[in-house]
């Protein structure tokens, strides 16, 4: 693709939109990726005071993925400042509250810190939009341009299996009926 | 955002001299210290040991030795361009300060800057510049 000499500053600096897929994904693996790509750390231009960030979409935050037992062991805190005022909520009772919320603060977390980060922080994490589901508003959809690979392997659950794939599986031995109860 | 700026110049030397003849650029040097002063008396050596010679070897230069009570020594040289520059000349040796007036006398007097070259080309990338769709393997 070419462009002309006064598009080319137009082409090098315009902000891409990528589409991110948090189907099965650890959220700090996610959130890694999303904050490089939010800082425009993935550009040859880049340079720290440069705006060269890009936004990032990410759509099926429900369905993200922790290890180990974590959904029930961690827990996220707040304080209200005044005495008793501690708030403390295990990960899977805020992901039922919303399912967006763990995302969003991993990534807040991965974005500059320190007197330089502030509000360019804030003005980043504004380029950053999270759904729960696959269903994305039409104005955000038509900006998509891009994919962002998933950092980790998506392995085929046992549920997207069809029941014709489950009965054609060679078996090498076939269980007695009574084989569990034993 | 715009980069930092520095004062800067492109190369010249004054009116082409030394093609044919070379005129020295240097019109004047004054010497300012103290008669008692401590702090001056490197200068008062440099005046009474070396100066002399170095008048001799720059005719063409007009050397004044202005001894002044409670004065910091210092050193104030004129070029033909109307150009002055004033120097400190504490803590210097009396061969560091002949050292010093020595530079001062080789210098054509145009101000000392970061020199910038007159560089254009209409084509400053042959691969072409980066954008979005080079090398982006993440096409959807």
């Amino acid at each position: 693709m070419s462009f002309g000499r006064a598009n080319q500053q137009w082409s090098t600096f315009s902000k891409a939109w990528y589409l991110l897929n948090a189907d099965r994904q650890p959220p700090g693996k996610l959130a890694d990726v999303a904050a490089k790509y939010l800082m425009g750390m993935h550009k040859p231009i880049y340079h720290p005071t440069s705006r060269v960030g890009d936004h990032v979409v990410i759509i099926n935050a429900k369905e993200i993925a922790y290890s180990g037992n974590k959904w029930e062991e961690k827990t996220f805190h707040s304080h209200t400042g005044r005495k008793k005022g501690r708030l403390m909520m295990r990960a899977f009772e805020v992901h039922e509250l919303d399912p967006t919320w763990i995302v969003k603060r991993y990534v807040y977390r991965r974005l500059p810190k320190g007197s330089y980060g502030g509000m360019y922080k804030r003005n980043l994490f504004q380029k950053l939009h999270v759904f729960a589901d696959e269903n994305i508003p039409e104005e955000i959809k038509e900006n998509i341009s891009f994919v962002i690979p998933q950092p980790r392997r998506v392995f085929k659950g046992i549920n997207d299996y069809t029941q014709e794939e489950i009965d054609n599986f060679p078996k090498l031995w076939i269980p007695s009926p009574d084989f569990l109860k034993r | 955002f715009t980069g930092k700026t520095s004062a800067h110049a492109f190369l010249k030397s004054v009116l082409q001299n030394g093609v044919g003849k070379h005129v020295k650029q240097l019109k004047r040097i004054t010497l300012n210290f103290s008669e008692a002063s401590p702090s001056s008396r490197h200068v008062r050596k440099f005046v009474e040991n070396d100066l002399v010679e170095f008048a001799r070897k720059h005719p063409s230069v007009v050397v004044y030795a202005m001894p002044e009570m409670e004065q910091r020594p210092s050193v104030c040289v004129e070029y033909l361009n109307g150009r002055e520059e004033v120097a400190s000349l504490e803590k210097l040796e009396p061969d560091e300060i002949l050292q010093k007036l020595d530079t001062y006398s080789n210098r054509s007097g145009v101000e000392i800057l970061k020199i910038v070259k007159d560089i254009h080309t209409d084509h400053p990338s042959i691969q072409g510049q980066w954008h979005l769709f080079t090398n982006n393997t993440h096409n959807i």
